[in-house]
């Protein structure tokens, strides 16, 4: 089988990760040939010719317009049996829809790829992630795009390694406007994390536990069904379709465990759970645990970090003093 | 403007404890014990038509709902539930095969029936669902239809007759455009969508108009599911425990104290 094409989303500020992330699924002797990079109309060629690949093929849209993008993509994979797009709302669609044009396979979400005489197949997370399937791939050419969050690869960057070409598109969409999210992505970033559950109870609760944690120093997230609930804006919602945070610290406060959610934190490095009840999923999946009403042990929290700021602060002013 | 809701009922898998995930030989697992509920996913969209309708009160057409099912008895209480809330046809497809990862076939039913009814301006369904993770059944479904797709979507309002306003979460942000109907629309991560609970009123009033039901053959299909590109080879349980230490003490206050002092104190310090 040749190396697969791979097509990375341009419109989203992170398509290097993007593109490490598709390093990571791959064998690292396999070379890759042609990136198709999807685009508006700012983009810069230089950077692009940095990335170690023969071809990089520009896709250029004024918007996300997956109706003019998909006959495109068409036309520049005719002859591929393989491709591989990022992770991300975009590449499943993408993914799917080409390779039912194709006449082929779609799949997402994909852990990773290999092969088994001469066979291919695919792991992913089914039953709400709580099981991972292997599934063999059937039917050529196939279509794949990754689950967010996947391992990185650093990406082997040279002066001058692609030739670009660029291919300009025309949306025709009617009454466009995007407003721009950053707050999930700055989850993703977050190195203390509180994330909050339906178990806080309430909208009025969730609002103070989001202020509990601005003191604290942690940023906030949600579980799907406080977010569900509008307790919390879904740009605040952690897990599968959510931020994928890898924090060093992440508090998870009357959540329940569901892989889901999980999903959404196990790359942190340290997992405080609290949950009332001392046999929930997420007491087994925590690195430490206070079974208790999670307002009450947050208020209680935020008040010894509160005293001991105060006392280093005063400890300080006397070191100074003296 | 005629609209379809597609909706799956799946087992409530976070009643399940870890310990049960079990593999049978037929490499599923049995949840035949467990509670069914909505798909998300799905409930989202059929909560998102039903404000679809409320806000298109005085526009000139008006805005039909129906939706549909694919599986076994068990979806027949959702199906009245949906009469009651104000849906004008509920149909089932009868289905009783393990339909866990055939996308293709679901998108071929959907379109079949689409086709078949000729009349539906527009399909709204969940973008996954929860059991078989595919995220490809809306998809398929524009493509099998030549419609276009909004995927993502959290929001819509009736602009008229043939068009809708759509709010859909992008990669790179929420996007808000104006769509020509047909279309399929993928529902994604809206806000508010727990879907109603209609009033005893409703359910003993609407709730009793009989449910359709469908055979795959009155669609002109096959009996064999055909077209999926992939084959599950492979199905283990996820092990995802950690120390789970738990922290004893009398009060919050104390387990507070002490969570700080012995276990974040020194990691906060070292952020």
């Amino acid at each position: 089988m040749r190396e697969p094409v791979i097509v990375i989303n341009g419109f989203s500020d992170k398509y290097t990760q993007k593109f490490s992330q598709i390093l990571a699924v791959l064998p690292e002797n396999l070379a890759i040939r042609k990136m198709i990079f999807l685009c508006d109309e700012k983009y810069s060629e230089e950077a692009l010719r940095r990335f170690p690949v023969e071809l990089v093929q520009v896709v250029s849209c004024p918007v996300y317009d997956p109706e003019k993008i998909l006959p495109a993509l068409e036309e520049l994979t005719k002859d591929e049996m393989w491709v591989l797009f990022d992770s991300g709302y975009s590449a499943e669609e993408l993914a799917v829809r080409l390779a039912a044009r194709k006449g082929g396979t779609g799949v997402t979400k994909v852990q990773d790829i290999f092969d088994q005489e001469g066979k291919w197949y695919f792991r992913k997370m089914v039953y709400a992630n709580h099981m991972m399937g292997t599934f063999q791939i059937t039917r050529w050419p196939c279509c794949l795009s990754l689950a967010p969050g996947g391992k990185e690869r650093e990406i082997p960057f040279e002066a001058d390694t692609a030739r670009v070409q660029i291919l300009s598109l025309e949306s025709s969409i009617m009454g466009y406007h995007l407003e721009k999210t950053e707050k999930e992505e700055g989850l993703e970033n977050a190195s203390f994390l509180l994330a909050a559950g339906r178990g806080a109870g309430s909208r009025e609760n969730v609002c103070e536990l989001e202020k509990l944690a601005r003191k604290m120093g942690a940023d906030f997230g949600v579980s799907r069904p406080a977010a569900m609930s509008a307790w919390a804006p879904m740009n605040c919602l952690v897990g599968v379709s959510g931020a994928m945070t890898k924090p060093k610290i992440c508090i998870a406060a009357g959540a329940s465990g569901a892989p889901a959610f999980y999903a959404g934190i196990e790359k942190s490095e340290f997992i405080v759970g609290i949950n009332t009840d001392a046999s929930a999923e997420l007491v087994k999946k925590s690195d430490v645990s206070v079974v208790g009403d999670c307002m009450e042990v947050l208020r209680e929290l935020e008040q010894v970090m509160e005293e001991d700021r105060k006392e280093t602060a005063k400890c300080i002013a006397v070191e100074r003093n003296e | 403007m005629k609209l379809l809701a597609c909706f799956k009922v799946v087992p409530d898998m976070e009643a399940i404890n870890s310990t049960d995930w079990e593999v049978t030989d037929s490499l599923s697992v049995d949840l035949s014990y467990v509670r069914l509920v909505w798909n998300c996913f799905d409930e989202s969209s059929l909560e998102m038509l039903l404000k679809l309708s409320d806000l298109s009160e005085g526009f000139p057409a008006l805005v039909n709902l129906w939706a549909l099912t694919v599986g076994q008895k068990n979806a027949d209480s959702y199906l009245k539930t949906l009469y009651a809330l104000g849906y004008e046809r509920a149909v089932r497809v009868e289905e009783d095969r393990d339909l866990r990862f055939c996308p293709e076939w679901m998108a071929e039913v959907i379109s079949a029936f689409v086709k078949k009814e000729n009349t539906v301006d527009g399909i709204v369904m969940g973008s996954v669902s929860s059991d078989g993770n595919n995220g490809m059944t809306p998809y398929l479904t524009a493509e099998k239809l030549g419609w276009p797709c909004i995927s993502q979507v959290i929001g819509m309002e009736p602009v008229d007759d043939t068009h809708v306003k759509v709010v859909s979460q992008q990669d790179h942000g929420n996007v808000t455009q104006v769509v020509k109907l047909p279309c399929v629309f993928a529902v994604g991560n809206a806000p508010c969508s727990y879907l109603r609970v209609p009033t005893l009123k409703d359910r003993m009033k609407k709730g009793k108009k009989p449910i359709e039901y469908l055979d795959i053959s009155q669609l002109g299909l096959k009996k064999e599911i055909s077209g999926e590109g992939f084959v599950l080879t492979g199905l283990e349980p996820v092990r995802q425990e950690r120390d789970g230490v738990i922290i004893e003490g009398e009060t919050a206050a104390e387990k507070a104290r002490i969570l700080y002092q012995d276990y974040l104190r020194e990691r906060l310090d070292a952020l």
